[in-house]
């Protein structure tokens, strides 16, 4: 009821193949591909990990798994041996499997790496970078971060495949722009073509993993939307490419309870039970407190633990080392972790039945319930603006340029509520929508503390948002409601006319803009111009993210300068706004 | 003490028309018109189809009272003045034509000569000057107020604007000998719309001008009888029709649409927008009460209008063997020449007027209804904005208008321009039921709302079968 009326086909680019053409292409190009044999497998006497993870979930033997990524490939070789060598010293079963965290460069196809800016992590430039990744020590990797998602998606795949790597990702990445590649046909088509290989091999065991929040789910306000949101990557890799799809997840989710919960829906929305391939471990609760952060990730092993050997699931939770939150893990900080993920298996019998598994449950079908309706929402309103929704080409950037707050404001389930910020009451609030409301209700208080002469009455103050980023603007709101000023609330996605229109007729006394979409400069000269034009003598404030793109830099600019000297101010917190605006 | 039997007249520019109703039941006793006689005394004609209408529900002439509504003579031009297109004078050119006046201009932004000259050149009954919302802008909106003061010759005008500086207006075009009421601001705060009360001052307006000034009658009893201009009838009613009473629910969302000769009018009503999540909309919220005038859709004195922005259309569907293309243009040059040419059902007219019909109906909805628009923004999303109001789940649509009411299948006709493909953007009516306002009561009963509401109500109910 919200969508017909809108044509998103027009939005397509022209170039862009029938889906199902590229599929085709993809699986003739997988017969090709001969698969090798990881130290892993032929350890554990399989074909591939996922025949293991199937075996291990049936006799309940817990798995593990450690993302790895140092400064280059021969780095993260060497801390493979030392991590494997330390288990063996300690006495503790090695871990499982590791996702390799390569560098950005191996998300572009290979004849472009060479060219692209060097970031921090491992690329594999050669034969042999990729043989040592199965043949160092008995883990498993997965080719994860930058393998599939970028243009050079095909190109990893068949590399990934022919070394004996049975579970590539990371599909969610798509929605991910790489250094200078600015077709999204190309992309997708990359994307799907990589997947078609996967696909092909699926018969052998092998997997097209996802991890949900490096796409839209990180943003989401639901948890809802992210079951509906896997179930629409499942859709995607299964039913419309034939792959066996994994929706690995868990880096931004505090809450253990919860977490349980939304792994156990993710499973439930898992037909053909393909093992989850890893569950990432707690970001999000970790502190500069090193010690402290021992207490956020033995919760959360012992829940991700608890609930993938007594459902069965076959999962590997990761074990996020202390210091990642401050740092690039050394081999002993990622070592010491996984010690402590062994030595928590010991405890699991004597705590489980104690656990109260039928509240979990209770919240799982809650959140599966709301997942359904967010996929046939999905599915409907794609169909009814015009798309093909058998087409996994056209389904993945029609998704991807609607952009996160546009998917769940479309396709979300909770009951419309304009006290939330994306117009609905969520079936049940993300952590990360949590913590920012928590961060929201402290500023408020703060700022309501403030002594008179920090009191903003009488202020007219129009904010915008010059993208459509909702929460800075909603900070900003009602930090400024709360010193009493009289906010006009313009909106987001604002151009400079409209926000001249509306402070001509309401005369404000200040605009506030906030920007995070890399336009302020142009932005900043057209609103001035503007204003000029009509006569409208605002003060003008922008905050956010004060950079351009400018021709020969791959990074944006900062240009700060030039909007202080278009007269422009560009306070840099919201307390430096308020004393600003007095 | 009113009479029981009530004698609601429409002063239309060809026909006066009257409906003879129970006051208490809302009973439809008769109808009746006869020929306008605008170059006479309107009271004759009026008298001429009131006799008629008595004759036929037998009661004597003098056991009934009369209200009336005219549009003859032209109705009431109002200009309408604003600080920014999109706010203020998007505000005041609403208020306007929910009075049911004709927006001769609309005008924004600062008073240039070029501007003021057109303002003079317009000729408008009345102006209604808007500008800043409350508490807002100031300085621009009383340099246009002396601009206007001092360059236009004096005439009715509303100020509608900023209320901090309404007094200091008003003083100024008083001062300039303009004839000044002054109400609440049509924009009081920027994302809604207070435009009631100026639609009700240019009613006020309207008696006064039209009534008087414009020398239709000079029985003292025809400035009695008239209390509102025809279309604000129609709006009133469409409301009454749509929201109901205290006493009787209403048939929920509406659109009513008049195709005349000269205009195609649509009136609706709808139930407050639900929240639409995932779209932004710009400018000021719109009133759920709306009327909308297309001034270049009419089946007499616009048919070439209509028929060369329609061509393509008309020409996919009149079977061009049998009549030219240059016969269909022909005969709308000579209706606009001839605009009370009689119709005979043998004349190719017959066969190109209900065409014509859907033309301006299907066009008039598409352009009253909202449309949608999706916007990419690279790295951003996609950004849906919705222009308008949604009118796409509403249930029923009632025509009025003589071609609707007078066609054999006025029904059909309505129907068939509501299936029309439509543009795939358009917000307009998907899967409304037609329904013809075939006793032409529809500006009886907003007559008829001002002294029995439930009687009103009752009427359209039972002439429109709802």
């Amino acid at each position: 009821m919200d969508s017909a009326a809108i044509d998103l086909s027009e939005l397509i680019p022209k170039d862009l193949p029938d889906g199902r053409e590229i599929v085709a292409d993809g699986k003739a190009l997988g017969k090709k591909v001969v698969i090798g044999e990881s130290l892993y497998c032929k350890e554990k006497g399989v074909k591939s990990e996922r025949e293991w993870r199937e075996i291990a979930r049936e006799k309940r033997i817990p798995c593990t798994c450690m993302n790895i990524g140092l400064s280059n490939w021969d780095e993260t070789r060497d801390a493979l041996e030392n991590i494997y060598e330390d288990a063996l010293v300690r006495g503790v079963r090695p871990p499982d499997r590791f996702n390799l965290i390569a560098e950005r460069r191996m998300g572009l196809p290979k004849s472009s790496r060479a060219d692209a800016p060097q970031e921090t992590g491992p690329c594999l430039w050669d034969e042999k970078d990729w043989w040592e990744l199965t043949q160092t020590v008995p883990i498993q990797p997965e080719a994860a971060d930058n393998m599939i998602g970028g243009p050079g998606s095909v190109d990893n795949v068949l590399d990934a495949l022919r070394v004996g790597i049975t579970c590539v990702g990371v599909l969610s990445q798509y929605t991910w722009r790489w250094p200078y590649w600015d077709d999204e046909a190309s992309q997708v088509i990359a994307v799907v073509r990589a997947a078609a290989v996967l696909a092909e091999k699926k018969k052998d065991g092998v997997v097209f993993d996802s991890y949900l929040e490096d796409g839209y789910p990180g943003v989401f306000h639901d948890y809802a939307s992210y079951i509906g949101w896997a179930m629409l990557e499942r859709y995607i890799a299964e039913d419309l490419i034939g792959a066996a799809y994994s929706s690995s997840w868990g880096g931004l989710t505090q809450n253990p309870v919860i977490k349980s919960a939304v792994t156990l829906a993710l499973e439930s929305v898992n037909p053909n039970r393909v093992p989850i391939s890893f569950l990432q471990g707690d970001t999000i609760g970790n502190t500069p407190d090193f010690d402290a952060n021992m207490a956020v990730l033995v919760n959360d092993l012992m829940f991700s633990k608890m609930t993938d050997l007594r459902y069965q699931l076959g999962t590997a939770p990761i074990a996020v080392p202390v210091t990642e939150v401050e740092r690039i893990p050394d081999w002993k900080e990622v070592a010491q972790v996984q010690t402590i993920s062994r030595k928590c298996e010991d405890y699991l019998p004597l705590i489980e039945n104690t656990i109260d598994w039928k509240q979990i449950e209770l919240l799982r079908d809650k959140l599966v319930a709301g997942g359904k309706v967010f996929f046939s929402n999905a599915i409907r309103i794609m169909s009814e603006m015009n798309i093909d929704v058998k087409d996994p080409a056209r389904v993945l950037i029609v998704m991807k340029l609607l952009g996160p707050e546009k998917c769940e404001e479309l396709f979300g389930v909770g009951e419309a509520d304009d006290n939330y910020i994306r117009g609905r009451k969520p079936v049940l609030e993300t952590d990360l929508v949590k913590q920012t409301m928590e961060k929201r209700a402290t500023l408020l208080d703060t700022v309501s503390k403030l002594g008179p002469d920090a009191r903003l009455e009488n202020k007219k103050i129009l904010v915008a948002s010059t993208d459509v980023h909702e929460f800075a603007k909603f900070l900003l709101t009602s930090s400024l409601e709360a010193v009493g000023s009289d906010v006009i609330d313009s909106g987001i996605n604002r151009d400079p006319e409209d926000i001249v229109k509306v402070a001509l007729e309401t005369a404000a006394d200040s605009i506030v803009i906030t920007t995070h979409n890399g336009v302020a400069r142009t932005f900043g000269t057209t609103l001035k111009e503007k204003m000029e034009e009509a006569g409208v003598e605002s003060s003008v404030f922008m905050g956010g993210v004060l950079n351009e793109d400018v021709e020969g830099s791959d990074v944006p600019v900062d240009v700060t300068r030039d909007l202080n000297a278009l007269g422009i101010v560009t306070p840099h917190s919201l307390e430096d706004l308020l004393r600003a605006l007095r | 003490v009113n009479k029981p039997v009530l004698a609601l007249t429409d002063f239309g520019s060809t026909y006066t028309k009257v409906a003879l109703v129970n006051s208490t039941t809302g009973d439809l006793l008769a109808t009746a018109q006869a020929p306008t006689t605008v170059h006479n005394d309107v009271m004759v004609g009026y008298r001429n189809a009131v006799n008629r209408a008595c004759s036929v529900a037998n009661i004597p002439a003098a056991q009934v009272t009369s209200i009336a509504s005219s549009s003859a003579g032209g109705g009431l031009s109002v200009g309408s003045i604003g600080l920014v297109d999109d706010y203020t004078a998007a505000a005041a050119r609403q208020a306007a034509l929910n009075s049911g006046a004709k927006v001769d201009l609309v005008i924004s932004g600062h008073l240039d000569t070029e501007k003021l000259n057109i303002i003079n050149k317009t000729n408008m009954d009345v102006l209604l000057f808007s500008g800043g919302t409350d508490g807002g802008h100031t300085k621009q909106v009383i340099a246009n107020a002396k601009l206007i003061a001092g360059a236009i010759k004096p005439c009715p005008i509303i100020i509608a604007c900023n209320k901090d500086i309404s007094d200091v207006v008003a003083t100024i075009f008083c001062d300039t000998g303009f004839e000044v009421t002054t109400t609440e601001n049509v924009l009081p705060d920027i994302d809604t719309m207070n435009i009631d009360p100026a639609r009700r001052a240019i009613n006020k307006l309207f008696i006064e001008r039209v009534i008087i000034g414009k020398g239709l009658s000079d029985a003292v009893e025809f400035s009695n009888t008239v209390i509102m201009p025809t279309p604000e009838a129609v709006l009133v009613a469409t409301e009454l029709l749509s929201k109901g009473t205290a006493l009787q629910q209403g048939v929920g969302d509406i659109l009513v649409i008049d195709i005349g000769g000269a205009t195609t009018d649509i009136h609706s009503s709808l139930s407050k927008p639900p929240t639409r999540t995932g779209f932004r909309s710009r400018g000021p919220g719109l009133p759920t009460l709306m009327r909308s005038v297309q001034g270049d859709l009419g089946m007499r004195w616009n048919a070439s209008s209509v028929c060369s922005q329609d061509e393509v259309w008309l020409k996919s569907i009149l079977d061009l063997g049998t009549v030219s293309w240059r016969q269909v243009t022909n005969i709308c040059e000579e209706w606009e020449l001839q605009p009370h040419r009689v119709l005979t059902d043998k004349s190719i007219d017959s066969l190109i007027e209900p065409l014509l019909a859907i033309s301006c109906a299907a066009i008039a909805i598409e352009r009253h209804c909202g449309k949608t628009s999706a916007v990419y923004i690279p790295n951003q999303g996609v950004d849906l904005i919705q222009d308008g109001a949604d009118f796409r789940e509403i249930p029923l649509v009632v025509g009025t208008g003589g071609i609707l009411i007078h066609n054999s299948d006025g029904t059909g006709v309505l129907e068939r321009a509501l299936r029309r493909q439509k543009a795939g953007h358009t917000l307009s009516p998907t899967n409304a039921r037609a329904q013809i306002d075939s006793h032409y009561i529809m500006a009886a009963a907003g007559l008829l709302s001002t002294q029995n509401p439930d009687a009103a109500l009752h009427l359209m109910r039972s002439s429109l079968q709802l």
